[in-house]
């Protein structure tokens, strides 16, 4: 997605061609609703979640100084509305515990992955994701999905330099873990 | 390794054979296997129907002629104008001529008004209890001001 496509539409938009809003909408609906849904992990929440920050921005579009990419600018108002309505509804009450052997898990083995259907994978990689710490989903799904570099996170989060690496660090390993753990549940449940 | 007896298709991810190699690719394929997710169909039509509504209702908000600022200006205006007249001319007797009569305006009035709102600040409880109400209000205006700034970007 061209930064000065959405140039031009924001253009538009502030000067007064209200409908050109939708071609932003269109552009980054599917990508904010991904990043809402990983915070909140449920689509009702996620989908008002995303309706709300494309709101938002229509209102402070004005705002917008075209110093950021207007993707990372979004995404930093999903991020904060989807983190202020998690925290008002309490949606993530079951934290995961603290991976103590996270250290550990490079030995990981995901052939079990190779074998299943392309629907199931995603599925199951869905899953993995959904089990791993909020601000981790949060911050892999900026990292590989939207390809957003580690300055840019930092603008989203408000995350230092230092904590977005530790958290992608974290992140991975706990993926590959969750991973291994469903893979490994699957097998038992068959038995 | 482990094989499920009911796999139909493969789908291999080359850097999981090797369990030396760097995760990162790994991972970006497992994200990008997972993908997107896409909101209802009727996501933007919603987003823009608020949106126009919204237009809609802003093109019919009462705008006062005289704005909050130009309030404020003619209420100093005001204040200082009372304050420079009761001050210039305390104690003063103003003749005024009219008709052929002489009228005297005795402003001395204005002077023991004067002293007697002065004489309030002179207690030390009311000077502690202004301060600290100007204190918080100002206060109060920074928290209002900071909740409601802008993204940056």
């Amino acid at each position: 997605m061209s930064d000065q496509e959405d140039s031009y539409y924001i253009k538009k938009v502030l000067q007064g061609h209200v409908a050109s809003y939708n071609m932003l909408v269109e552009r980054h609906q599917s990508l904010a609703y991904t990043l809402a849904l990983r915070i909140a992990k449920n689509h009702e929440d996620a989908e008002e979640i995303a309706q709300d920050a494309f709101l938002k921005a229509y209102d402070a579009l004005r705002t917008f100084k075209h110093e950021s990419k207007f993707s990372t600018w979004l995404y930093q108002i999903v991020y904060r509305t989807a983190i202020s309505k998690l925290r008002k509804k309490e949606l993530d009450s079951t934290s995961l515990d603290e991976l103590q052997n996270v250290g550990k898990i490079h030995g990981h083995n995901l052939d079990g992955l190779d074998a299943l259907h392309t629907q199931e994978r995603k599925k199951i990689i869905n899953e993995a994701i959904g089990r791993l710490k909020e601000n981790e989903r949060a911050v892999l799904t900026l990292f590989y999905l939207s390809e957003q570099n580690i300055r840019e996170i930092e603008k989203i989060t408000g995350y230092s330099t230092s904590n977005i690496k530790t958290l992608l660090h974290r992140g991975r390993n706990s993926l590959l873990f969750e991973l291994n753990k469903i893979l490994k549940d699957e097998i038992i449940d068959m038995l | 390794m482990i094989k499920f007896p009911w796999s139909l298709k493969m789908q291999k991810h080359k850097h999981m054979k090797n369990n030396k190699t760097n995760i990162d690719p790994v991972i970006k394929s497992l994200l990008e296997e997972a993908g997107t997710e896409q909101p209802s169909s009727q996501f933007s039509d919603k987003i823009m129907h608020q949106i126009h509504e919204k237009s809609m209702k802003s093109a019919f908000v009462y705008t006062p002629v005289i704005g909050r600022k130009a309030w404020i200006l003619m209420a100093l205006f005001a204040i200082s104008l009372v304050v420079y007249l009761l001050t210039a001319y305390a104690g003063e007797v103003q003749p005024v001529e009219s008709y052929g009569y002489d009228f005297h305006i005795d402003t001395t009035v204005f002077s023991s008004l004067l002293a007697k709102f002065t004489s309030l600040f002179a207690s030390p409880i009311l000077k502690a209890a202004i301060l600290t109400f100007v204190v918080f209000t100002f206060i109060n205006q920074l928290i209002l001001y900071w909740k409601s700034r802008p993204m940056t970007n």
